[in-house]
């Protein structure tokens, strides 16, 4: 990090995003921060638009204004493997494995779009994100016959092997039991702790509980909480937004 | 340090050749060598009808780049086959021999497709297909208007009449099947090669591979000019083997349908469909030749019944995760187990 202040370096801002679709508005002046090294989760109800923010993140959506930056860098105008060959990764809410691509090979073509390597550094790189994953049994695969689980991970195999700062995840853990959910925490620490930032939009509120340093709400185009999971989670906003009235919590309870 | 620069934890060795596909390597190599003697041994009319079987067999190959692997469905790529003959007919008129003019023909087109391809490239799905026939037809309009050319009512290619037709019969079938081996080669090269592997995955989904940091556009414009080139190869070809052009014909539609059927029924996106499918559509023709309308009726029959019964083509359904590729176009990867068992 340059800035020795305490204030923690941004690696990831979007500002002042705006995104109609139709008449729903799906962000009106919305700002998020990652901070280097940090997990941000970003929960919101169903129809929040959080899919489609993490496509105006990752350059798949068009916002009608508003900035991203990325490493310092304006990143609004570049497209999708612009930005993935920056550094940013992402992985999609129903996987989108190459049905006849080994899961070497996903790893392997990541690999070798981020950057010019060897062919046998490019190998290896692609052989450690398959690792840490925890895929390297399956190497020779192919993505149609992974079951959900391996899926999932190969979502995040391909963005690690692009050897990212920034692993945009769009509910990873959606659909798993709760052991598949707390190997898919233990990767997600482990790379942050190997220096991959990740922004997580997820359902599955205890893994963001367990890995999250901040969490973020979104609803009706706003951030409506912003802080501590602890924090987020007992918002009465967010609550509202959720399940509706206290009221309906207390007596559903 | 990045993750990716961390020593591993698994010693991994990677294999691209199977047993399989050297064996198809070898057996491909000497089916080559017994095409390239054949006609000391069969007769005239066998070899014409090879090199007949060769440009549909170019065909095939140059549609499967574009369509199969690079997802653009065509209907226009009989503009490079139209493009290539007349390109022959002018170099010979212009003093060309014209088995020299064909590889000047076929560079020619790989060229003009760059151009083309920005128009194309503007129209997605199928207002790309009929654009590119739009394209076709521009070209067949163009052509058609050039009176050295023999204008609407075609031309003669009038240069090889000075050699016995059996020599001319020879020459033509051996560049011919140079072209068929220039085609083979280099579509397996490319898939071998890292825009390959992006090809692939843009074939098996564009916009995962996009997030993986794929320049879509500049893949497929690879793949359209492969496409476009290897088109031109049996326009070539064709002109060499029937002695003559007709607007009208050179640049058909007809041809578009029959690299659909073959690359359909063959399978689509693998390396092995368009030469099976190729196989079986000549079979077919040869077949059904003396029955007049029957032959087309037929044929439409085959194709809709592979579409319900073999959505994957042939190939596809005997290969369906392209495990038992015949080219060494895999990555197998082999882990070494007593740092895996340490997990």
């Amino acid at each position: 990090m340059t800035n020795g202040s305490l204030i923690p370096h941004n690696l990831f801002e979007a500002r002042n995003i705006v995104k109609r679709i139709g008449t729903v508005v799906i962000a009106d002046g919305v700002d998020i921060q990652v901070p280097a090294g940090s997990i941000v989760g970003m929960i919101g109800p169903n129809g929040a638009g959080k899919t489609t923010m993490l496509g105006i993140f990752s350059g798949s959506v068009k916002a009608q204004s508003g900035t991203v930056v990325f490493q310092d860098q304006d990143v609004t105008s570049l497209g999708t493997a612009k930005r993935a060959r920056l550094g940013i990764g992402r992985t999609f809410q129903i996987p989108r494995p190459f049905d006849k691509l080994t899961v070497f090979e996903h790893a392997l073509l990541a690999v070798q779009q981020a950057r010019k390597v060897s062919t046998s550094e490019s190998h290896e790189r692609a052989i450690l994100a398959i690792e840490r994953c925890g895929l390297i049994k399956l190497v020779n695969t192919v993505g149609g016959d992974l079951r959900l689980l391996d899926r999932k991970r190969l979502e995040m195999a391909r963005a690690v092997a692009l050897d990212p700062s920034l692993v945009l995840l769009d509910e990873v853990a959606g659909g798993l039991n709760n052991a598949e959910v707390g190997q898919l925490i233990e990767i997600v620490l482990s790379l942050r702790d190997e220096g991959i930032s990740f922004l997580w939009v997820e359902h599955v509120i205890r893994a963001l509980n367990a890995t999250a340093d901040r969490i973020v709400c979104l609803s009706g185009g706003r951030l409506i909480a912003e802080g501590s999971p602890a924090e987020v989670l007992e918002h009465p906003a967010v609550i509202e937004s959720y399940f509706g009235s206290p009221a309906f919590m207390s007596t559903a309870s | 340090m990045s993750v990716l620069e961390a020593p591993a934890r698994t010693a991994a060795t990677v294999n691209r050749y199977s047993r399989i596909s050297l064996g198809a390597l070898w057996s491909g190599v000497a089916v080559a060598a017994l095409l390239v003697v054949a006609p000391a041994f069969i007769g005239e009319s066998s070899i014409n009808q090879l090199t007949q079987f060769f440009s549909f067999l170019i065909l095939a190959i140059g549609w499967n780049v574009l369509a199969g692997y690079g997802g653009m469905v065509s209907i226009g790529q009989q503009a490079y086959l139209g493009v290539a003959s007349y390109a022959v007919l002018y170099l010979s008129l212009h003093g060309v021999l014209s088995w020299w003019a064909a590889p000047i023909a076929i560079a020619f087109c790989g060229v003009l497709s760059i151009p083309i391809s920005y128009l194309a490239f503007r129209l997605r799905g199928s207002f790309f297909a009929i654009g590119t026939w739009v394209i076709a037809e521009v070209c067949l309009l163009v052509v058609a208007q050039i009176e050295s050319l023999g204008g609407g009512a075609g031309a003669s290619l009038n240069d090889l009449n000075r050699f016995s037709p059996h020599t001319a019969g020879d020459v033509t079938y051996w560049v011919g099947l140079a072209i068929v081996i220039a085609s083979l080669v280099s579509v397996a090269l490319l898939l071998r090669s890292r825009v390959g592997l992006a090809l692939m995955s843009i074939r098996d989904d564009e916009l995962a591979a996009e997030a993986t940091g794929v320049n879509v556009t500049r893949i497929k414009r690879i793949a359209y000019v492969l496409s476009a080139t290897i088109c031109a190869g049996a326009g070539v070809l064709l002109i060499l083997s029937n002695l003559e052009v007709q607007p009208n014909s050179s640049f058909s539609v007809q041809y578009s349908a029959f690299m659909i059927f073959m690359v359909l029924v063959g399978g689509m996106g693998t390396f092995e469909g368009p030469i099976i499918g190729a196989i079986v559509f000549y079979a077919l023709q040869q077949w059904l030749a003396a029955n007049g309308a029957w032959y087309l009726i037929i044929l439409g029959a085959v194709a809709i019944a592979v579409t319900l019964w073999l959505p994957r083509g042939v190939w596809g359904t005997v290969d369906p995760h392209n495990r038992r590729s015949l080219v060494p176009l895999r990555h197998r990867v082999t882990v070494a187990s007593h740092l895996e068992s340490e997990e």
